[in-house]
């Protein structure tokens, strides 16, 4: 499925966030990642946000279902999401 | 639902950072992957890299698939298996060395391959031209494929079909494209580059899908196991080289995806350029997420799956004795 994740934490905690986020999606811009993951994988992201929260934290996974198809536009100097090449 | 590929084209340096990878490209971009959604990653560019980056792919489990100059297939990193069954390669073995069941599995597999290319003769049969003929005889070689008593017969009667299939080419292909006949090492004409590059890419996904089983590469059963060759992936790119190479290669070309201009003379030879390859590699891509119905697992299945039930089928009918069945279109 298509996933979206943005978060807000403090500025010393980015990149508590940035790391475990990169793994599975594209850095997108600079609190924004997207990805098509296995439900699987989305459990285990999910678990992984949970245990790295702190009190002033806020992260929201955004989850689209199975035929994971999202329109976009692009605007200014942006790559295509989701793009295979380099 | 397999994970997407990712190509490299830029020239750089691929490292581990933060846990997954990092590539910085002589233009002075730097871009991470998510070492953890990438199913296989193609090397295309010059690209430097470390033991930690290696290491990384390895725990994740990414093959590598590395191409020179021009795009010529130079060789895979293959992570530390995953799968290991001592068991399975023993039967692999035993299967490549039992006259009979080698002979059935190589039956199997040269049926498949020349069904595929039946398909997509009859796919352009009246609506380009009249390939009736060639239908028929492709038709006839399937035939013979139960008859024949060894690899080697089995071996002629795969290449009378391939010829057949291969004249078939300039009639599809759109002007000014011609094979008139396949060479490789280097490719003689701007079909033949099409053709080459196509079925090298066919391979490593044939070598991808199958590090996913405990099979062994190297052992193969219509082509004799050799040095330095992934032999089975060979056999099963026979099998895909229709489906995912052939009819990418038409559809390119007679919508003029792509066209003469996309090609350069080297040497004594005719190569893509990197704009023409890149337009492969996304109808390439785009082929590998195409899905149909599968009647046997009751859903959408991509091509892309496709190669790898192919391959587990494969792994079960060496273990168990069920029967394979290597992918005939029946769509």
């Amino acid at each position: 499925m298509i996933v979206i994740v943005v978060y807000d934490v403090p500025a010393d905690r980015t990149r508590i966030y940035r790391k475990l986020l990169r793994r599975r999606l594209e850095h997108l811009q600079q609190s924004v990642f997207y990805g098509e993951l296995t439900d699987g994988q989305v459990t285990g992201l999910k678990n992984e946000i949970q245990e790295k929260l702190q009190p002033d934290d806020s992260v929201i996974v955004f989850e689209s279902g199975s035929s994971a198809v999202v329109d976009y536009t692009t605007f200014g100097d942006t790559d295509d999401p989701g793009s295979r090449f380099t | 639902m397999p994970k997407d590929n990712h190509h490299v084209f830029a020239d750089g340096e691929l490292s581990r950072n933060e846990g997954t990878l990092r590539i910085d490209t002589l233009d002075g971009e730097t871009k991470y992957l998510p070492v953890e959604s990438i199913d296989t990653l193609y090397l295309h560019g010059q690209i430097d890299f470390n033991t930690r980056a290696l290491g990384l792919l390895n725990d994740h489990g990414v093959p590598v698939h590395v191409f020179g100059w021009n795009d010529y297939y130079r060789g895979t990193y293959l992570p530390k298996r995953e799968q290991v069954s001592g068991n399975t390669v023993v039967e692999q073995v035993r299967a490549y060395d039992d006259h009979d069941r080698r002979l059935e599995i190589a039956h199997d597999i040269i049926a498949a391959s020349i069904h595929n290319m039946r398909a997509n003769v009859q796919y352009y049969d009246g609506r380009k031209e009249d390939f009736e003929s060639a239908v028929d005889r492709l038709e006839n070689q399937y035939a013979r494929v139960e008859n024949t008593t060894n690899v080697e017969e089995l071996r002629g009667v795969e290449a009378t079909a391939r010829k057949i299939y291969y004249r078939c080419f300039d009639r599809i292909l759109r002007d000014p494209f011609e094979l008139t006949k396949r060479e490789y090492n280097p490719p003689t004409n701007e079909a033949n580059a099409l053709v080459s590059f196509l079925n090298s890419m066919v391979y490593t996904t044939c070598v991808s899908a199958i590090r996913k089983t405990a099979l062994d590469p190297t052992i193969g059963y219509v082509h004799e196991p050799g040095e330095r060759r992934f032999t089975l992936s060979l056999d099963i790119a026979d099998v895909f080289k229709p489906i995912l190479a052939d009819r990418v290669l038409f559809r390119l070309v007679n919508r003029q995806q792509i066209g003469i201009d996309d090609f350069e003379q080297e040497l004594d030879g005719c190569l893509l350029t990197e704009d023409g390859r890149l337009a492969v590699l996304e109808a390439y891509e785009e082929t590998l997420d195409r899905t149909v119905e599968h009647p046997r697992l009751n859903r959408k299945v991509s091509y892309k799956t496709l190669v790898r039930t192919d391959v587990y089928s494969l792994k079960k009918h060496v273990l168990t004795g069920e029967p394979y069945r290597p992918t005939e279109r029946w769509w």
